[in-house]
């Protein structure tokens, strides 16, 4: 038997038939657990991976998280909160007359008049001709009255008529309550903005007086046609007709030479 | 050099037998790459995984079984060697075949059991698991039987250098260069080894029956 297979070629390492026998007996295959078990594993190396950046995610959201809210509540404590000053101001004022205390925010003549006009929808009061003493806030003798005076006064009056019946109920609810808070801030506002407005008057008159005196004295001193009147040579001419209508000749001629100067090839009518 | 950076060797392919070419390369689907499934690997897809192990599982296994000559120890190095494969998937780089880094990774976890467990030589216990053909003819399957175990008889006397290099030729179907590379041998000396062990398994199939 040996005798009918080839040798093995000398200048070749291999044998067919060394290669053949091998391949024959060569039948062993991978146990099916040992499969598994591989498989399973390359699996699981796999899933880590992802896991591990679930891992590393994890702390870097929770800390996004938390300077997102500390910034987040940094900026709300940056914004200025309105001040409960308006609602606390009934409560600071004092009964005793003569006194003047009104805070700095609802001394806003602006804001009183729409809020008083509102009020005045919504309290329908009659209107009475009874003026009650103005014992709330001192106003200067010499100041005229105001010219919203009636609807003030009746403001008033339900005011301290709710103010007197919510003394009597031994349990005012709490909606008359701020309504009377209300009626006595607006009521304090809009003294103070009248006193504004006095003082306003008052110091109006001067300025008006100076300014005239100004105006005078410039017109007499300086030009007797001003800038609008000499923008073009008709119109300076009618300016100065209308000095010379007006019986200041004088100024008419002086007008007239700076006419000339300023319009030297201008040829006068 | 690292395990996974083996150098990328010649495209030549050395005439190993006459007209034979690769003599018992793994029957396998070569439409993708096993770099490119190795790569897909990496990437997190299991199923390029699970097809770049069907396709030398059982070659694997059957090198490991002839060069470990024992059932449980080649199972332990076969799932060593696989387990390094997973391990190494991230710093894989294609610079060679991926059969060779294969065999390589499975040769290195032998020598390290070899280095660990000195006793295994003591300890030869591969019994073929082949079921016979219900064709073939009592005569045939005692000759075969007796072949199968002649071969085998022949292939535990040899030295373990020259069983390695048959076996990475027969089993993994690498040529002498890819041979050299994954025993970290040179040439000569792996195409001396195969050809003693060649001549050695001939004369041990040629020899005359006892019965």
């Amino acid at each position: 038997m040996s005798n009918e297979r080839p040798s093995p070629d000398s200048n070749s390492v291999t044998d067919p038939i060394v290669s053949q026998a091998y391949r024959e007996t060569a039948d062993e295959r991978v146990p099916a657990e040992l499969d598994r078990a591989v498989l399973s594993r390359a699996a699981s190396a796999v899933r880590p991976r992802y896991a591990r950046s679930i891992l590393w995610l994890r702390p870097l959201a929770w800390t996004a998280t938390i300077g997102l809210c500390l910034v987040i509540v940094l900026e709300l404590t940056r914004v200025p909160l309105p001040e409960p000053a308006v609602f606390e101001a009934p409560a600071a004022a004092p009964d005793a007359p003569g006194e003047k205390t009104l805070p700095d925010e609802i001394g806003d003549a602006s804001t009183a008049e729409p809020t008083r006009r509102d009020l005045d929808e919504f309290t329908n009061v009659p209107v009475s001709d009874e003026r009650p003493a103005r014992s709330e806030v001192s106003l200067p003798a010499s100041q005229p009255a105001p010219a919203f005076a009636g609807p003030d006064v009746d403001i008033r009056s339900s005011s301290r008529a709710s103010d007197s019946e919510s003394a009597q109920t031994s349990a005012p609810s709490s909606t008359e309550s701020f309504e009377v808070e209300n009626l006595q801030l607006l009521r304090q506002a809009e003294d103070l903005a009248r006193s504004h407005s006095d003082n306003l008057v008052e110091t109006e008159q001067p300025v008006r007086h100076s300014i005239a005196a100004k105006r005078a004295a410039t017109s007499s001193n300086a030009r007797d046609c001003d800038e609008d009147a000499t923008a073009t040579p008709a119109m300076w001419l009618e300016c100065i007709e209308n000095l010379e209508k007006a019986g200041r000749v004088e100024a008419a001629q002086r007008e007239r030479e700076r006419l000339l100067k300023a319009f030297p090839h201008y040829e006068l009518p | 050099m690292s395990l996974v950076e083996v150098q990328a060797l010649p495209n030549t392919v050395l005439p190993l037998s006459d007209g034979a070419g690769v003599p018992y390369a793994p029957a396998m689907d070569r439409g993708v790459e096993d770099s490119a499934l190795m790569l897909r690997y990496r990437d997190g897809d299991i199923a390029a995984f699970e097809a770049l192990y069907r396709r030398h599982n059982d070659a694997l296994y059957r090198y490991l079984l002839r060069l470990c000559r024992h059932r449980a120890t080649a199972e332990d190095v076969f799932q060593e060697s696989w387990g390094k494969i997973i391990k190494a998937r991230e710093s894989y780089r294609p610079t060679a075949k991926f059969t060779t880094f294969l065999y390589r990774v499975a040769h290195n976890c032998f020598i390290d059991y070899l280095r660990r467990n000195r006793r295994h030589a003591q300890t030869a216990n591969v019994e073929p698991d082949s079921q016979p053909d219900a064709g073939e003819s009592p005569d045939m399957l005692a000759e075969r039987s007796l072949a199968r175990r002649r071969l085998d008889k022949a292939l535990q006397t040899l030295p373990d250098e020259q069983r390695d290099v048959f076996l990475l030729h027969e089993e993994a179907g690498l040529n002498l260069e890819q041979i050299a590379s994954v025993t970290g041998s040179n040439r000569e000396t792996v195409k001396s080894r195969l050809r003693y062990a060649v001549k050695k398994l001939r004369a041990a199939i040629d020899e005359p029956a006892d019965m």
